[in-house]
């Protein structure tokens, strides 16, 4: 009987740990990853290889929300982009923590095609500026 | 004998007597319509390629409900919308009655992007033109049918895709459409590269 009032708890603990996670709105995903896009450009430049390391592990985590937020959309161009910026990210983050500069700034310069590729499909900016998601 | 006719009162006979007999023989199905069909049916090709004009709010809801609403404006309450199978469906698909079209237009505003179904040109003589044909029904109402490409982009692999068709077109008196039957020919299905 507590075996499974247990597991009920653990169950719905979980999910609601599952929503709060895809809570966040997407234009707030977006304005972040801006910002922490541009925080990245700056570290890499001044071969800033632990603050790299930080900002790259910080898009790493907000590309998968961008993946989370597509996927229940199942749009394969949209979940691509995401994907593979999401990985380009995670090898910042590496070739920063092993201190090897040249691939950390090869790898930085690669993540804006992903973004392009993904704007170019799905986001279109409105007459007052404000941009929209297109499916 | 010949009789010879004064050039002004042929002139008066041409003028009053002429438009008189051509009246008199017009049945009421041949006169000019009120509402004419070629619009309607156009009307509803801008509606259906309205259908992927839509956005996803940043919470992630599909807003589809007001090009859906748009469509669904050209058809009567107890209209029918016939289609073919889907790959996964044989035989006619009918969709009867507006909640029931409002289903089908849901489902094809969400699976589809880039929608541009375009009404086939024909061109005889240097003279390009977008044909539809066009009848009175005797019972009332009108109807209309054009040949068109189908050019769409499936949303979630992004391939794109021309079909031919063709669309036949009943409308009721108030020119809200009574049936509609679209046949897109799939074995003529080629992707856009």
């Amino acid at each position: 009987m507590s075996r499974h009032y247990f597991l009920l708890v653990a169950v719905l603990v979980a999910s609601i740990g599952a929503g709060a996670a895809q809570a966040r709105p997407y234009n707030v995903i977006m304005k972040d990853v801006a910002t922490v896009s541009g925080a990245l450009r700056k570290s890499v430049e001044a071969s800033d290889f632990a603050a790299s390391a930080e900002h790259a592990q910080r898009l790493e985590r907000l590309f998968r929300e961008t993946e989370d937020f597509w996927t229940k959309f199942k749009t394969k161009d949209a979940i691509d982009a995401a994907v593979g910026a999401k990985e380009l990210s995670a090898s910042i983050a590496a070739a920063a923590t092993a201190k090897d500069a040249p691939k950390m700034k090869t790898a930085t310069s690669g993540l804006g095609r992903f973004c392009t590729t993904c704007h170019d499909s799905h986001r279109e900016q409105m007459p007052d500026k404000s941009y929209r998601i297109r499916p | 004998m010949r009789v010879s006719v004064p050039a002004s009162i042929f002139f008066l006979l041409t003028l009053f007597a002429v438009p008189g007999l051509s009246e008199a023989q017009t049945p009421a199905a041949q006169k000019p319509l009120a509402i004419k069909p070629e619009e309607l049916a156009n009307e509803w090709f801008i509606r259906l390629n309205e259908l992927d004009d839509w956005f996803i709010s940043y919470d992630g809801k599909e807003e589809n409900q007001k090009v859906v609403d748009r469509f669904l404006e050209l058809y009567a309450d107890d209209a029918f919308h016939q289609v073919g199978p889907s790959a996964t469906q044989i035989g006619p698909v009918i969709f009867h009655g507006k909640n029931a079209i409002r289903k089908w237009a849901d489902d094809f505003s969400k699976r589809y992007v880039a929608l541009n179904y375009r009404i086939e040109y024909k061109t005889r003589k240097e003279k390009p033109l977008q044909p539809f044909y066009v009848i009175q029904f005797p019972w009332g109402g009108t109807g209309a049918s054009t040949q068109f490409e189908a050019i769409f982009t499936n949303r979630d692999d992004r391939r794109q895709y021309v079909v031919p068709g063709a669309v036949f077109f009943m409308f009721d008196e108030a020119g809200k459409i009574d049936s509609v039957r679209i046949y897109l020919l799939r074995d003529e299905t080629t992707e856009i590269a």
